[in-house]
């Protein structure tokens, strides 16, 4: 089946609309990070534990980092 | 054909601009705005402080710089005096009874409004909690300062003198 050149441009415009509507990703604005902000959001709630097992990570594997980005979630660091 | 993808194009790309491009900066009118007082009482009106050099200050009760900043720019507000001085803060807690819980224990004695659910920081374009911004007494905006650590305050109180005495 051929379609003819209208039909290619609602198509076109129709997959363009969905690309523009399924769009997943938003970002979190500096002043909505209030719920982000809480100590049970972290990924690691007790900081010296987290630098302790670290230590104990980097003794036995002789590798570091991967541990993600520094900052609180407030956008400041 | 061309042009119309290209215009296809133009039209995407427009739609997916996030919309703080638009954000506030020096040289900038700072827009006017009216909220409600942190404890409902009354309404602030930016341009009732239009003729005095104004800090505009945009702080939650859950950034960890806000801790140090709303002291000390309280210090500052009581060493410069409010004759041709003032902050004016803009609270952006989504929970107010926090940002009031906040401010039992670092009281400040500024006037501060209320907007849970951010539109101010969004009209500003804030782009770091707390962000704060230096608006002269035509209601420019001079200076735009965002976070905060020890030393900042010389700085601003070196801006906001020089703006007064203009």
């Amino acid at each position: 089946m051929k379609l003819t050149n209208l039909q290619k441009k609602i198509y076109a415009l129709l997959i363009l609309i969905c690309a523009v509507l399924t769009s997943a990703c938003t970002t979190v604005n500096p002043w909505e990070r209030g719920t982000l902000a809480k100590p049970e959001m972290a990924w690691e709630p007790d900081s010296l534990l987290g630098q302790l097992q670290e230590h104990v990570y980097f003794s036995k594997e002789a590798s570091n980092g991967g541990y993600g980005a520094g900052g609180g979630g407030c956008g400041c660091n | 054909m061309k042009t119309h993808l290209l215009r296809k194009l133009f039209i995407s790309l427009l739609l997916i601009l996030p919309f703080n491009v638009l954000a506030i900066s020096v040289g900038d009118t700072a827009p006017s705005f009216k909220a409600r007082t942190i404890d409902g009482s009354k309404s602030l009106d930016l341009e009732e402080y239009r003729g005095k050099v104004v800090l505009l200050d945009f702080w939650a009760s859950w950034c960890p710089p806000c801790l140090k900043s709303l002291p000390k720019y309280n210090d500052l507000r009581r060493e410069i005096g409010t004759a041709n001085f003032e902050i004016v803060a803009v609270n952006v807690d989504e929970n107010t009874d926090d940002a009031r819980k906040f401010l039992q224990k670092y009281p400040v004695s500024y006037p501060i409004a209320k907007d849970p659910k951010g539109v101010l920081p969004g009209v500003f374009g804030v782009k770091a909690m707390p962000t704060s911004y230096l608006i002269d007494k035509n209601g420019v905006v001079q200076y735009v300062h965002a976070a905060f650590k020890d030393g900042d305050i010389e700085k601003l109180k070196v801006e906001i003198e020089k703006l007064i005495a203009q």
